[in-house]
C-alpha cells in the first residue's frame, strides 16, 4: 500500500483490519498521517471509511495488524487503548453536542484540568477562531446547523487533541453553507497545526480539505495520493469511475508508447505496460476534450449543461462514442450543431478492457 | 465478540452481567404468562367442565357485548372530539385539547361507585324528579347504572382519551396540504374529512380502539361491583368461591387469547400508522362559528363533564360534607403510598436495566428481544397476572419448603405467598412496559455518538454516565416514576387477590365500602386517588401543548 508522505509520523496504520460478527469490513489498511497533516478517506457509503475512523478513535477493536500514535500502540488484535486516553479528537456526523450544556460548557467539557479562569480562556479564543465569539451562554439547540458545526469543531479541539477526526462532518449542511465552511475548517486546522483526518464520500470536500486523499472500496485503500493525481491519473477503474465525471474511449495498442484511438493516435510520456494489439479503454475527463472551432475532429451536440462559467455539452463523435466536453461559456452552440473537439490528455489513462 | 462490547459505554462494568440480568428480568416477567399458559395443559378439568356448562358462556357473552358497547363509544366520543380540537377552531378549543384528558385521571371503578350513589333511588337525581313530579316507588321506570348498559358507559367515559389522545396525534400530523389538495379537486371540509382525513388516521385511531379495549377486558371492579359476569369476575369468583386456582387459571387463559388477539391488532395497526410528517407549516384551523361553534362546544364538554367534573364534584362533596373518614385512613394513605413507591423505584430500576442492556448489546437479537418480552405485561389484566403469581409463588414455596424440612428438619411456613414480594412483583410484571417506554425515549434521545464524543474528551464510562446520562435522563425516570405510581395507587383486582392478609390500601379499601353499600364513606379514598391521578395526565397535557417553539425560548431566557 502506498503510504502518505511524512517527515514526523504523527499516526501509523500498519495493515489494519477490522470487523464485528466475524465479517470484516476494512482489509489491511496502512495509513500514515504527518504532523500537522490533513488526510482523507474518500469513497462510497458502506466502503468501511466511518468503520477504520471509529477504529483509530477505539471504539472498535481491531483484528489484525496495529495502530500507532506517536510511536505509541494504541491498537492491536490483543490491545485497545479505551478512547478516554486516546488523546484523538473527533468531529462527529450527527455532531453529538451536549443538549444539557451551555456553549461555552460543551467546549471546556474536555479541559478537565483546567480552573475556571483557564478554562474560559480557552473557550474565548476557540470561540473567536471559529467566528463564533459571545456565544458562550447559549445552548446548542438554539444555534443553526453552521453554528452547531463550528462548535462541535471547537469542542473537539479545545483539549489539543494528538490529531483531529473528522467523520461526514458537513453531510448535514446545505451545499452553499458546505462550500462556506469546507475551506474555513481547513483554514482553521492549519492555524491550529492540528492534524486531521476526514471521511467523507464527497470528492470536492475531499479535494477542498485534505493534503492527501485515500479512496477506499469495499474496505481497502484502492489508492491514496495528492487529489489532482487521484483524479488525473486514477491507478484503478473504480477510482476511474468514483472520482469526477468522466468517460471511456476505446483503443487498440500500437506500442509501448502509443495507442490508436477514435481521437486519433494519443501517446504516453512513459512507457505502458500494455502488450501490442490489446484493447485497453482510455479515460477522458470533461476538461480533457476541448472545445475547438480549427480542429478537423466533429462532433455532434447531444445535450449541454449551462453551469456559469462554462458550458459542459455531452457530445456524439463519428464513432458513435459520447464524450463530456468543457467549453468556455462565450461558447454557446445548440443541440445538434456540429463542433470541433480536440482532446487534450495530459496523462494518458488507460485499463484493460473489461466489463464497465 | 467480547472485544467489540469491551469498547463500547460500561464496558467497565463488565457488561457480560447487565446483559445476563436483563435476561433474567425479562424471564421472570414472563413468568406469570407462562404458568397461566402451563395450566391448560396440566391440572384438573372438573370445575372447568362445571364451568364450560353453566358461566362460561355469560363471561363469553358479556365480555363481548361489553367490549362492543365500549369500543363503539370511544369511537363516538373520541374521534370527533380530536378532530375537532386539531383542524378546528372554536371557543376553549385550548382548553379542551388538555381538558378532554382528564377522564384518564378517573379509575372506572371509582366512576362506577360514583354514578351508582348519585342515580340510585335514594340518591338527588331521582329524589329531585320525585320532588319535582310528586311519584312514588313504583310509578316511574329509571335507568338502571348497576347493568351491562351502564358498565358500558361508565367505561366509554374513561377510556374514551386513548382514542382521542392518538386520532389527535395523527390529525395534527397530517400535512395541511392534503385537505388543501382535497379542495382543489372538490372536496369541502366535510368530504375532505371523510375521504382524506379519517381513513389516514385510521391506524391510530384503531390503536387507540386497542388500548381502550384492552383496559374494556382487564376492568375488574366496574363488573364486579355491577354484577355483570365477564371473564375477569368469573377468575375472581372461581379463585374466591371454588377456591380452585388451577380452574382460574384456565378461565384467564381463554382471556389471554383475547388479549393476545388485541396485541396482535395493536402492533399491526402501529405499523400501519407511519406518518409522513411535514415540518414548517401548521394548520390553518377552519373557524366554527354560531351554531357550529356551539355544536363543538357541547361536543367536548360532554364527556369532560360525564367523565370527570361531575363524578369528581359529588366525590368532592361527599368527602366534605357527608363521609366518615375513619381512624385508618392515614395509615391506608401510607400502605398505598409507600406500596406504590416501592413498586415504581423496582419498575424504574428493571427498565434501567433492560433499556441500558438494549443499547449496549444492540447488535445482539436476544437482549433485543427480552426487552420487547419484559414489556408485554401491560396488555395484560391484573386478574391474570395476580392468578399466575400466585400460582408460581405458591409452587416455589411449597418446593422450599419441602427443601428446608428435608434438610433441616424446620417447618419455615410460606416465604412468598400472601407477601408483598408477591405482590411488587405484580405491580412490576404489570407496569414495566410504562417505564420501559419513557426510559427508552430518553435514553433514545442521547445519541451513541455523545457518548462517544465525551469519551474522546477524556471521560471514563462511569464519567459519562454521572456527567452526561444522569442529567439528560432525569426527566424521563422521574416521569417513569411517577406513571408507575399512580397506575399502583389505581391498581385494584391484583392487590385484591395478593394482598397479604389484613393489609389494606386506598383502592381495596374503598372497593370494599363501596361493596358494602357504604358509598359515600368510600369517597375520601376514592377522591385521593383521582387527585393522585391527575399528576401524570397533567404531565401528558402538558407535554401535548407545549411546542417546540416555548421549549426553546424556555431555554434561551437560562
Amino acid at each position: 500500500m502506498e503510504k502518505l508522505i511524512a517527515n514526523l509520523e504523527q499516526l501509523l496504520l500498519e495493515n489494519v483490519t477490522v470487523g464485528y460478527d466475524g465479517i470484516e469490513i476494512v482489509h489491511d489498511v496502512s495509513l500514515t498521517l504527518g504532523n500537522g497533516q490533513i488526510g482523507c478517506l474518500l469513497g462510497p457509503s458502506g466502503c468501511g471509511k466511518s468503520t477504520l475512523l471509529r477504529a483509530i478513535a477505539g471504539f472498535e477493536p481491531i483484528m489484525r495488524g496495529k495502530i500507532t500514535m506517536e510511536q505509541q500502540l494504541l491498537s492491536s488484535p490483543t490491545f485497545t487503548e479505551v478512547p478516554e486516553t486516546r488523546k484523538i479528537g473527533m468531529v462527529f456526523q450527527d455532531l453529538a453536542l451536549f443538549p444539557h450544556l451551555t456553549i461555552a460548557e460543551n467546549i471546556s467539557f474536555g479541559l478537565r484540568t483546567f480552573t475556571k479562569l483557564q478554562k474560559a480562556a480557552r473557550v474565548s479564543e476557540l470561540l473567536e477562531l471559529v467566528g463564533l465569539s459571545g456565544m458562550e451562554r447559549r445552548y446548542p439547540h438554539s444555534l443553526s446547523g453552521g453554528q452547531q458545526q463550528r462548535i462541535a469543531l471547537a469542542r473537539a479541539m479545545a483539549p489539543k487533541p494528538k490529531v483531529l477526526l473528522l467523520d461526514e462532518p458537513f453531510s448535514g449542511l446545505d451545499a452553499s453553507m458546505r462550500e462556506q465552511l469546507v475551506p474555513e475548517v481547513r483554514e482553521i486546522l492549519l492555524q491550529e497545526q492540528m492534524g486531521a483526518l476526514l471521511v467523507t464520500h464527497d470528492q470536492m470536500e475531499a479535494f477542498a480539505m485534505a493534503d492527501k486523499v485515500a479512496v477506499i472500496n469495499d474496505g481497502s485503500i484502492v489508492q491514496c495520493d495528492t487529489a489532482h493525481t487521484i483524479y488525473h491519473e486514477p491507478n484503478n477503474h473504480f477510482v476511474a469511475n468514483f472520482v469526477g465525471e468522466g468517460d471511456f474511449l476505446s483503443g487498440i495498442v500500437l506500442n509501448e508508447y502509443d495507442v490508436q484511438s477514435s481521437l486519433g493516435v494519443l501517446s504516453a510520456t512513459e512507457p505502458h505496460q500494455f502488450a501490442v494489439s490489446q484493447s485497453v479503454r482510455i479515460l477522458v475527463r470533461p476538461d480533457d476534450l476541448l472545445h475547438d472551432d480549427d480542429s478537423d475532429t466533429k462532433a455532434k451536440i447531444v445535450s449541454k449543461q449551462f453551469r456559469g462559467s462554462h458550458f459542459l455539452y455531452r457530445v456524439k463523435l463519428e464513432s458513435q462514442q459520447e464524450l463530456y466536453c468543457f467549453a468556455s461559456s462565450h461558447h454557446d452552440h445548440g443541440l445538434g450543431e456540429d463542433i470541433g473537439v480536440k482532446l487534450d490528455l495530459d496523462h494518458l489513462v488507460m485499463f484493460e478492457e473489461r466489463e464497465q | 465478540m467480547k472485544q467489540i462490547f469491551a469498547n463500547s459505554l460500561l464496558s467497565s462494568f463488565r457488561l457480560g452481567p447487565l446483559a445476563m440480568v436483563a435476561l433474567v428480568v425479562a424471564l421472570l416477567m414472563l413468568l406469570p404468562m407462562a404458568v397461566i399458559v402451563a395450566t391448560i395443559f396440566t391440572g384438573s378439568f372438573d370445575v372447568w367442565r362445571h364451568l364450560f356448562d353453566t358461566l362460561l358462556w355469560d363471561y363469553l357473552s358479556n365480555s363481548l357485548l361489553l367490549m362492543i358497547g365500549v369500543g363503539v363509544g370511544v369511537l363516538i366520543i373520541g374521534v370527533p372530539a380530536a378532530w375537532l380540537v386539531s383542524v378546528c377552531d372554536f371557543p376553549g378549543r385550548k382548553f379542551f385539547t388538555w381538558a378532554l384528558l382528564l377522564p384518564l385521571a378517573m379509575p372506572a371503578y371509582i366512576i362506577a361507585y360514583t354514578y351508582t350513589g348519585l342515580l340510585d333511588f335514594a340518591g338527588p337525581v331521582q329524589t329531585l324528579l320525585r320532588d319535582l313530579t310528586g311519584w312514588q316507588y313504583g310509578d316511574y321506570w329509571f335507568f338502571n347504572v348497576r347493568s351491562l348498559a351502564g358498565a358500558m358507559i361508565m367505561l366509554t367515559l374513561v377510556l374514551y382519551p386513548y382514542v382521542y389522545l392518538l386520532s389527535r396525534a395523527a390529525f395534527l400530523e397530517q400535512s395541511p396540504s392534503i385537505l388543501e389538495v382535497g379542495r382543489t379537486m372538490g372536496y369541502g371540509n366535510r368530504a375532505g374529512m371523510f375521504r382524506l382525513a379519517l381513513p389516514m388516521a385510521r391506524p391510530a385511531i384503531v390503536t387507540g380502539l386497542t388500548l381502550a379495549l384492552m383496559e374494556t377486558l382487564a376492568d375488574f371492579g366496574t363488573v364486579q361491583y355491577f354484577g355483570v359476569s365477564t371473564f375477569t369476575t368469573g377468575i375472581f369468583r372461581t379463585f374466591y368461591g371454588f377456591g380452585d386456582a388451577s380452574a382460574a387459571a384456565q378461565l384467564a387463559s381463554v382471556l389471554l387469547g383475547f388479549v393476545i388477539l388485541l396485541i396482535a391488532l395493536e402492533r399491526y395497526s402501529r405499523k400501519q400508522a407511519q406518518y409522513h410528517t411535514v415540518k414548517g407549516r401548521s394548520i390553518k384551523r377552519i373557524r366554527l362559528t354560531k351554531g357550529k361553534a356551539l355544536l363543538a362546544v357541547w361536543v367536548c364538554v360532554f364527556p369532560l363533564l360525564f367523565g370527570f367534573f361531575i363524578p369528581a364534584g359529588q366525590l368532592l362533596y361527599w368527602t366534605l360534607f357527608e363521609a366518615v373518614i375513619g381512624d385508618s385512613f392515614a395509615s391506608l394513605a401510607w400502605n398505598s403510598f409507600y406500596l406504590a413507591s416501592a413498586a415504581a423505584l423496582i419498575a424504574v430500576a428493571c427498565a434501567l436495566v433492560l433499556a441500558y442492556a438494549k443499547r449496549s448489546y444492540h447488535r445482539k437479537k436476544l437482549v433485543k428481544l427480552s426487552v420487547t418480552v419484559a414489556g408485554t405485561g401491560y396488555a395484560l389484566p391484573g386478574t391474570i397476572i395476580a392468578i399466575g403469581v400466585l400460582i408460581a409463588f405458591a409452587a416455589i414455596d411449597h418446593y422450599l419448603i419441602g427443601l428446608i424440612k428435608q434438610w433441616f428438619d424446620v417447618d419455615i411456613g410460606l416465604l412468598l405467598s400472601g407477601t408483598l414480594v408477591a405482590l411488587l412483583f405484580a405491580y412490576t410484571v404489570r407496569f414495566l412496559a410504562v417505564s420501559l417506554g419513557g426510559i427508552e425515549s430518553g435514553l433514545q434521545k442521547i445519541k451513541p455518538n455523545v457518548d462517544h464524543a465525551a469519551q474522546l474528551l477524556g471521560y471514563k464510562p462511569f464519567e459519562v454516565l454521572r456527567k452526561i446520562h444522569m442529567p439528560l435522563l432525569k426527566g424521563s425516570v422521574l416521569t417513569a416514576f411517577l406513571i408507575v405510581f399512580v397506575d399502583v395507587l389505581k391498581e385494584l383486582p391484583a392487590t385484591l387477590i395478593l394482598r397479604p392478609f389484613n393489609f389494606n390500601t386506598l383502592a381495596v379499601r374503598a372497593y370494599e365500602l363501596a361493596s358494602d353499600e357504604r358509598l359515600i364513606d368510600a369517597a375520601p379514598a376514592s377522591l385521593l386517588i383521582v387527585l393522585v391521578g391527575l399528576v401524570p395526565v397533567i404531565l401528558l397535557s402538558r407535554s401535548i401543548t407545549v411546542s417546540n417553539k416555548q421549549v426553546v425560548n424556555k431555554a434561551n431566557k437560562k
